[in-house]
């Protein structure tokens, strides 16, 4: 016992250690000590830091009129070379009448000429020294030294690849719109803004990553987000120290409440219109460049039985759609676990018809039912990663021969039951009904230890197991808003609602668990709705009575 | 809180240990017993005969079929002192282990149901796999006979049975219980227990073929009895048929009703009597009843009875105990033998009043033979104690003797409410 409890001790070594950034720091202010005025130690100073990458592209030259050295600093590839050619090269080196200025260029002036009369640049801002001069360059950003001068001026000239906005690939939806997130945090943004029109809307810029130095943007509206939320997510994502953040994953990983937990606690989309949804709805969205998929905070279990097309659709869908999901969702994870528990233990719970028929499915199987079961669900996780891993050309093969060998093969070998495979297939489609892949992904996981449970106690290990499973989800939280809210923590109103979709006319409030700056989302339409017959308009007998009248 | 994790750490460790898989049991390895037939053997030191039906799975049982035609139901026998001992030795002719679970249906033989059903009962309500909601039927002569009885239209001689005795809760020839029922009404003072009776004998076709041999016009007889004839057929064969030819393939009937004094068998009820009963019990349902047309006696008119409502009342008068008996019953016309007109409305009146002394014929009928076996099976000593608990008290002691001079006023009130799917008789051509 106690060396179980050690493990526990030992765990302890996970906790965050404070890196010591003693180095670090001092490197940097060396490098700014070394940072000077003069063009020519400049640039050698810059060849130091950057070394010999062949994307980084210095260009010196003088002004027209040769009173001043200039050099600019891009990184090729980052940057638009047309625009750096016509907006900073161009105006400063031609002679042109038109361009008056470029003859009083000295070093003296050399600043505040260029910035307010001969660059032609709409993004055009002052770093102070040359370290943050390099950081905007490794973004995209030209950065113009002049010679004599200690600020730098930064040209904003991003212009890379991007792919093009498409339809998300994880969320397809029947109605609603097919644009999904990109890679690139500009057209995101872009995609944010157009559909919240409301001055309202902030992009909040941190960023996180030593070497990577991601940008996450955390986008809310600020006259409803709860601002403990906001301060507490800032206060982490502050407290990411890591060198790399890739994907959002990453930082979910860092900031999440409970790190030893299989369901996830922050819910993910590449869906904009999801992404706008939760905004509007009070929510955090954090966005983090080079990545579609956008964190949604604070997120509570039920969202993971949701779909944006539930709020598309009419209200009698959503209330059916959303009743099957929970349905599909306790069918994912305690179906073969049941069959496994009733099979072995609970003979006398089965019609007896039933029982006969299992029974002579099970007739010289060699396995006991839970070895059945479990052979048969890994097989099938198997085949769903190799599915997944695949290129579509092959997965086709993986799914024949995996549909062929599950399917029928292991059943004529006298592998398995013909029963154990209806029960493995119905959980996997179920698995696939649920609409988010990690929540889905997360029950699978825990469908084995049910099994195993079911397998040595029964129903009573399965209900043992469930019980365990839902302590645990009733602990956990999401920046403070419980996990199973508004089940657990919620008014009524929101209780029916984590189930039934109501109208949208009648949702006059936000959630009420989110404890929001302003809960009421829309004045009362419930009465203006319905319009008496007397002051309707447009009536079938008054346009009669109207066309009589021209008549 | 460190300590109650480290409690809770053990619970969770102990939970493997002390509910672990010691009754895990595939299915394949079980047997499904579906029928426990009882019989008693008198002057043996094992007195218990014991036959259990045994469903196959679908599996084996088709194979075995295929290649021989058998059934997918297996007899197994064992005697023993107590039923549990029985159904020991009969394990030991067993490949597999017995599951009780799925049995639907407890025969008990004559002699066992005259010896007493103590044992059983007391057996079905503490073995842990039998259920409490069995069927009881009480059969003629040895409960394993009937056993051996070939099925005619179930896969199994045990779905069969039961489905006689879904088919019994839709007419009102019989009333079979379930066991826990059957206990109910043994335990509640001044009721006696009865259940359905199940038989078996020839057929009616054999019986048809001996008519033909006689060439006698006895067979009007029989149809005029309407719905009742031909579970009568087979009751009254019973006697006839033991000594003729021995290819006679013999059926199933579930018809009358065993009736008990405390836990042994006293008599049996013919399914006239059964009915007679059952108007008693508001019990009746979707039942024929066949009268004589008021106008023209030769001709017979079939009523169909759809409800039933009974109200018994107990009465006290000087020390003398009698009881009003008020029938309602509601019901349609369904056909009649001859072409008489009689949707009239005083037709009906007088069909209803017809049909109201049939009613009440059967219900004397009965009582004359509970009264005769003095067995209660109404139950008129509970409706006397609900009603006057002190009075029952005095005669508890002597209430069999008491019953079996009771007094009892029937009235009975019959609506007719529709005429079948016809307004007018057919019409033959003048």
């Amino acid at each position: 016992m106690t060396s179980a409890f050690s493990i526990f001790k030992k765990l302890n070594i996970f906790k965050k250690k404070e890196v010591p950034t003693k180095n670090r720091g001092s490197a940097a202010k060396k490098a700014e000590n070394d940072d000077s005025p003069i063009l020519s130690e400049r640039l050698a100073l810059i060849k130091k830091r950057l070394g010999e990458s062949n994307d980084v592209v210095i260009r010196e030259f003088s002004s027209s009129n040769d009173k001043v050295k200039m050099a600019l600093l891009y990184i090729d590839g980052l940057v638009d070379k047309k625009m750096v050619n016509d907006n900073i090269l161009q105006p400063i080196l031609s002679n042109t009448i038109a361009n008056q200025y470029t003859e009083k260029l000295t070093s003296e002036n050399a600043l505040e000429l260029l910035q307010k009369h001969i660059t032609s640049a709409s993004e055009l801002s002052i770093a102070p020294n040359l370290t943050q001069a390099l950081k905007m360059v490794l973004s995209g950003d030209t950065a113009l030294f002049i010679d004599q001068e200690q600020k730098v001026i930064i040209c904003g000239t991003r212009m890379w690849e991007k792919r093009t906005v498409a339809e998300p690939e994880t969320e397809a939806a029947v109605r609603g719109p097919r644009e999904g997130f990109t890679e690139t945090m500009r057209i995101n943004t872009s995609l944010l803004r157009r559909r919240i029109k409301h001055e309202n809307l902030r992009f909040e810029t941190m960023k996180a990553g030593r070497r990577t130095a991601t940008e996450i943007n955390l986008v809310y509206i600020s006259d409803l987000v709860n601002q403990s939320v906001l301060q507490e997510l800032r206060r982490r994502i502050a407290a990411i120290d890591t060198d790399a953040i890739l994907e959002s994953g990453y930082i979910e990983e860092f900031i999440e409440d409970v790190p030893f937990s299989v369901f996830p606690q922050i819910e993910h989309t590449e869906r904009v219109d999801k992404a706008a949804a939760a905004i509007l709805e009070g929510r955090i969205l954090v966005m983090t460049d080079n990545t579609p998929f956008m964190l949604i905070i604070p997120t509570s279990f039920f969202q993971f039985i949701q779909a944006s097309e539930d709020y598309y659709e009419r209200p009698f869908v959503a209330f059916f759609l959303r009743l099957l999901r929970l349905f599909v969702l306790n069918v994912a994870l305690i179906l073969p676990a049941t069959y496994v528990a009733v099979i072995s233990f609970h003979h006398e719970m089965l019609p007896t018809s039933l029982l006969l028929n299992i029974a002579a499915a099970r007739e010289g199987i060699p396995f006991p039912a839970v070895a059945e079961a479990l052979l048969m669900e890994g097989t099938f996780e198997v085949l769903r990663e190799a599915g997944v891993r695949l290129p579509r050309t092959v997965g086709q093969a993986v799914s024949i021969v995996g549909g062929l060998v599950i399917g029928d093969a292991a059943i004529r070998a006298g592998l398995v039951s013909p029963g154990m495979v209806i029960i493995v297939s119905a959980t996997a489609i179920s698995t696939f009904a649920i609409p988010a892949f990690n929540a889905s992904i997360a029950l699978r996981i825990l469908r084995f230890p049910l099994i195993i449970l079911g397998s040595i106690m029964g129903l009573y290990g399965v209900i043992f197991g469930l019980i365990v499973i839902l302590i645990h989800l009733a602990g956990l939280q999401s920046f403070g808003v419980p996990y199973l809210s508004p089940l657990v923590h919620g008014t009524i109103g929101d209780m029916f609602k984590s189930l039934i979709r109501p109208p949208l006319w009648m949702s006059r409030t936000r959630p009420d668990m989110l404890k929001l700056q302003q809960q009421q989302r829309q004045a009362t339409n419930v009465g203006k709705r319905h319009v008496p017959p007397e002051k309707r308009e447009l009536t079938h007998e008054k346009m009669e009575e109207n066309n009589a009248g021209e008549r | 809180m460190k300590q109650m994790r480290k409690l809770l750490t053990i619970f969770l460790c102990l939970i493997f240990l002390i509910s672990g898989c010691w009754d895990y049991v595939e299915v394949e390895e079980l047997t499904l017993v579906r029928t426990i037939a009882i019989d008693y053997l008198p002057e043996r030191r094992a007195p218990y005969l014991v036959t259990l039906a045994i469903s196959l799975p679908a599996d084996i049982a088709g194979e075995k079929s295929g290649s021989g035609g058998g059934s997918p139901t297996q007899l197994f026998s064992a005697v023993g002192a107590t039923l549990n001992l029985a159904i020991e030795q009969a394990s030991l002719n067993l490949s597999r282990r017995l599951f009780f679970s799925h049995a639907e249906l407890i025969l008990i033989g004559e002699e066992a149901a005259k010896h007493g059903l103590l044992h059983i009962l007391d057996f079905i309500s503490n073995h842990p796999q039998v259920r409490f909601n069995v069927d009881l039927l009480i059969t003629k002569g040895f409960a394993r006979d009937v056993m051996t009885t070939t099925e005619r239209l179930e896969v199994a001689i045990t779905e069969e049975m039961i489905g006689m005795i879904d088919q019994a809760r839709y007419s009102s020839e019989s009333d079979p219980l379930q066991a826990f029922e059957f206990l109910q009404k043994l335990v509640t003072p001044g009721q006696d227990a009865y259940t359905a009776l199940l038989l078996k004998g020839p057929p009616l076709e054999e019986e048809i073929a001996k008519l033909k041999d006689e060439q006698k016009p006895g067979g009007q007889e029989e149809s005029t009895e309407g719905g009742a004839g031909g579970a009568n057929g087979g009751g009254k064969s019973e006697g006839g048929s033991s000594g003729s030819t021995e290819d006679i393939q013999e059926i199933l009937t579930m018809a009358g009703l065993a009736a008990f004094q405390n836990d042994k068998l006293v008599g049996f009820l013919n399914s006239h009597e059964t009915r007679g009963l059952l108007w008693f019990l508001g019990k009746t349902n979707r039942t024929f009843l066949a009268i004589e047309n008021p106008e023209k006696p030769s001709e017979t008119i079939s009523l169909h009875v759809a409800r039933v409502q009974t109200k018994i009342k107990p009465h006290l008068e000087n020390g003398q105990i009698s009881f009003s008996v008020e029938v309602i019953t509601e019901g349609d016309i369904r056909s009649q033998t001859g072409n008489t007109e009689i949707f009239t409305p005083e037709m009906i009146n007088k069909i209803n009043s017809a049909k109201a002394g049939a009613i009440k014929q059967e219900m004397e009928k009965a009582m004359r033979k509970m009264q005769e076996l003095k067995v209660d099976l109404v139950g008129f000593g509970t409706i006397l104690y609900r009603h006057d608990p002190e009075t029952f008290r005095l005669l508890e002691e002597k209430w069999p003797e008491e019953f079996s001079k009771l007094k009892v006023n029937i009235v009975v009130t019959s609506e007719i409410r529709r005429t079948g799917m016809q307004s007018h008789p057919a019409r033959l051509r003048r």
